[in-house]
């Protein structure tokens, strides 16, 4: 196959040269192409390992070296809860600006009952579905406006962080603020954990476009999007397990409250743990850059 | 060569392997790859289509009566993450399971592949198939569709950030496939020493390259003309047929 491949490209070129039939140069052209694909390009067989190794080193990695992202991801969501949050107590009419014209299920006086309801009036493995794929498009979405320079990140993480200040607010104002947190805290404590980390994987790609460094813009946002992809795709499992709790625990009729959150912040706890020490234990990978500075030392 | 009016349309670039020969590589342009993505969203559509009926006439046909309603719950449920599965990881499992290509990519002949000319690595596909929710803005990818017309590659911001391509794929010329090349008398390792001079070689190369799409009449008259000329320069053995004369010349056994 090789030496084919080298006499074919050899053939090429001299075709090239000898300025012979464009068809025939073409035709050689495109069988060369193919060749050069299967050998400098074949790809490197599958380890079975490599999802495991993935989710458990690489991820957890890589999220703990761009915190700062993550926590600015935080506190801008946060920043707009809270405005949210006090701007709905002064005029609870504005959280029908937010849910665009629903007020009449928002408006009003509620009792905690109203809350569980809307989730118990739900098929729950249609709820876990629905809430699955929705949070997963929503993280992927804050992940790929981070191209647009942040600015789109920044939308939907002001977007997510005014809804859920807003509905606490509208829940606070009706007096039954606990039993919001205590409906949407074992599910959310997970999923607003993993929507802020998928904010800080958008922004990191925002920033490699603003701060290329010493690389030029293009090849900065390739290493920003290879690592804030990592982290995107290190987070889907996490969507699925806050689905799985929304969709199954959250609403159950069987369990009860103490229960849901244990189950909730057990999730959380995981999840937290995982990133703070998952990938540590190993003896740590050399880092290339430094290597690649011992070898030119040493060389010079 | 004068290259025909559009190929200034056409976009390639020049790929150099590590044996210094440059591969050409012909980039698909905006056009063409809209013209893909829209038979991609006729096939979603489609696909949409044909499991909704099927769903309803299930329906109709009290089909489901029978699963009870827990089951029933989970049945929709599936179908939410079937069809949302299909809709937004469309492009990604496609081109990662028919190697760069989607449906219609596959049939307008394109396919993507990394910057360095190989199949790209499935993460860059999922890169460059995620960053599609800001290629899309505001709608049907005006961003991604502005951004690929100026970039000289032909890429858009998923591409950027891949590191991928999307080229034009020729299909094989028919004429060298084995039954053509089979007319095409082996010439490659010979062909330094012959007298022939390079004008001579590509001519009858042309002609062999020819013969079979020839009426039975003007491959005779072309091969005698051909023949006689090169006779009178060359000699050889011209006991045989005209076309086996300029056979054995091409092939630079002058027995």
């Amino acid at each position: 196959m090789i030496s084919l491949y080298r006499r074919a490209s050899a053939d090429l070129a001299r075709l090239r040269t000898a300025e012979a039939s464009r068809d025939a140069i073409d035709e050689l052209n495109r069988i060369v192409l193919l060749a050069h694909a299967l050998i400098y390009h074949a790809a490197p067989p599958t380890r079975q390992s490599g999802i495991v190794q993935f989710l458990a080193r690489d991820y957890p990695r890589t999220v703990r070296e761009s915190w700062p992202f993550h926590l600015a991801s935080f506190l801008i969501a946060t920043l707009f809860a809270v405005l949210a949050f006090a701007q709905v107590q002064q005029d609870p009419f504005l959280i029908a600006a937010v849910m665009g014209g629903a007020e009449h299920e928002f408006v009003g006086q509620r009792t905690g009952a109203d809350i569980r309801d809307r989730f118990l009036e739900a098929d729950q493995p249609t709820l876990f579905s629905y809430v699955t794929t929705n949070n997963i498009r929503v993280a992927l979405v804050a992940f790929a406006l981070g191209i647009t320079f942040g600015i789109g990140t920044v939308f939907i993480l002001a977007v997510n962080g005014t809804m859920l200040g807003g509905f606490a607010g509208a829940y606070a104002q009706s007096g039954v603020g606990a039993e919001f947190w205590i409906t949407v805290m074992p599910h959310g404590a997970l999923e607003l954990s993993a929507v802020v980390f998928a904010g800080g994987a958008g922004l990191m790609i925002g920033y490699s476009l603003w701060c290329p460094g010493r690389h030029t813009r293009l090849e900065s946002l390739k290493r920003g999007g290879k690592k804030a992809l990592i982290i995107i795709c290190g987070l889907i499992p996490a969507f699925i397990l806050a689905g799985l709790i929304e969709g199954f625990i959250t609403p159950s009729a069987h369990l009860s409250d103490p229960i849901k959150l244990a189950i909730g912040g057990l999730a959380a706890l995981v999840f937290w743990t995982h990133l703070l020490l998952g990938g540590r234990d190993q003896t740590d990978r050399t880092d290339p850059a430094t290597d690649e500075d011992a070898t030119n030392a040493s060389a010079v | 060569m004068p290259e025909p009016l559009f190929m200034d349309l056409l976009t390639s670039i020049d790929l150099e392997t590590p044996e210094q020969v440059e591969l050409k590589l012909d980039l698909a342009g905006p056009a063409s790859r809209f013209a893909a993505q829209m038979l991609d969203w006729l096939l979603q559509f489609i696909v949409i289509m044909v499991f909704v009926i099927v769903l309803v006439a299930a329906d109709a046909l009290h089909f489901m009566d029978m699963v009870d309603e827990m089951q029933g719950g989970v049945l929709m449920a599936l179908t939410i993450a079937i069809v949302w599965v299909f809709l937004i990881f469309y492009g990604f499992l496609f081109e990662w399971l028919m190697h760069g290509r989607t449906p219609g990519k596959w049939l307008i002949n394109l396919r993507v592949i990394s910057e360095s000319g190989g199949p790209p690595t499935v993460l860059a596909l999922f890169l460059r198939n995620v960053l599609r929710f800001a290629d899309f803005l505001p709608t049907v990818y005006m961003l991604g569709g502005i951004v690929c017309a100026l970039n000289a590659r032909h890429q858009r911001l998923g591409d950027m950030a891949a590191g991928t391509l999307v080229i034009r794929e020729q299909a094989p010329d028919q004429r060298y496939m084995p039954a053509a090349a089979h007319d095409l008398p082996r010439a490659a390792s010979s062909m330094a020493d012959t007298s022939l001079t390079q004008e001579e070689t590509q001519l009858l190369r042309r002609f062999f390259e020819r013969r079979a799409e020839l009426t039975d009449d003007a491959r005779y008259r072309l091969a005698r003309r051909l023949a006689e000329q090169l006779f009178r320069r060359h000699g050889g053995d011209h006991s045989l047929s005209d076309e086996k004369y300029l056979e054995a010349l091409y092939q630079g056994v002058e027995s």
